[in-house]
């Protein structure tokens, strides 16, 4: 009897203990939402932002297929606009454009003037994606930044004459790739 | 049961907006597209597409899915729709 009674607190502690090491799964609303993994299912896999697109020449009506490496306006400083650059690693690297951008009907609007306009689009700062990368083929697990062609990747390098603060890493690259590959898997990790 | 879990977690996206939020009438236009959109995660049903944190002069999307490009167009409009009915 006592040996019975030995295993059957035994048994319910270990499947007590199975209970307790299992995360809710439970679909309710209002249950917090844990899947596992210690994540909440609210986690972000990706960040996007609704940014405005300014080319840094205004020709009319143009396009800027995605995917394209932007950077944060320099012009507008209002953190909402977004323009290419042909600065290697530039320091004001905001992402990568994951929709085709518009030009602005009207050059020299301010983003407020531009609501509801056709040259928003939208901005991915975290999480998995792709890139086009430049004339210099890359590595994989190299960190990557903007390149002397717009829109396009190339890896970060350090020179000697960089300033300490520019440091426009947007992320790593998953794959090695040749010069001029397209849609090449990344990680962004700037927001 | 692990492989249930990733498809569930591994796909939610944030979307940050740089206006400020209305979010009964987000929620309205959200609705009228066929998405249930909840003005916080404790509404959460198995319909809901995403949920909004208002963050006063800006607010975010946290969606239990990750983003279709056809998504993406169609909150661009939405947002807008609101945003200069409000101005």
């Amino acid at each position: 009897m006592r040996k019975f009674t030995f295993c059957l607190l035994a048994l319910l502690l270990c499947v007590g203990v199975a209970f307790a090491a299992t995360p809710g799964y439970r679909q309710d609303p209002g249950t917090g939402d844990i899947l596992g993994q210690g994540k909440y299912q609210s986690d972000a896999h990706k960040i996007f932002r609704m940014v405005r697109y300014v080319p840094t020449t205004y020709a009319g009506a143009d396009t800027l297929d995605a995917p394209a490496l932007v950077i944060w306006s320099l012009t507008a400083d209002d953190g909402v606009t977004v323009t290419t650059t042909t600065t290697s690693a530039d320091s004001a690297v905001a992402g990568i454009i994951v929709t085709q951008a518009l030009t602005p009907d009207v050059d020299g609007n301010t983003a407020v003037e531009d609501r509801g306009g056709v040259n928003w689009t939208w901005l991915q700062t975290y999480g998995y994606s792709t890139v086009d990368i430049t004339v210099q083929a890359v590595a994989a697990g190299e960190a990557f930044g903007a390149s002397t062609t717009a829109g396009e990747a190339n890896s970060f390098t350090i020179i000697a004459a960089m300033n300490a603060r520019a440091m426009g890493i947007a992320g790593f690259l998953y794959d090695k790739a040749d010069a001029e590959a397209e849609d090449v898997e990344c990680f962004l990790t700037l927001d | 049961m692990c492989c249930i879990s990733l498809q569930s977690i591994a796909f939610a996206d944030i979307l940050k907006i740089p206006f400020s939020c209305w979010p009964l009438a987000l929620q309205s236009e959200f609705a009228s597209n066929g998405m249930k959109l909840d003005l916080n995660a404790v509404e959460r049903t198995d319909e809901s597409w995403g949920f909004i944190v208002s963050n006063g002069a800006d607010f975010e999307f946290h969606t239990y899915r990750s983003v279709t490009q056809e998504e993406f167009a169609i909150i661009q409009d939405i947002v807008f729709k609101v945003e200069l009915e409000k101005n």
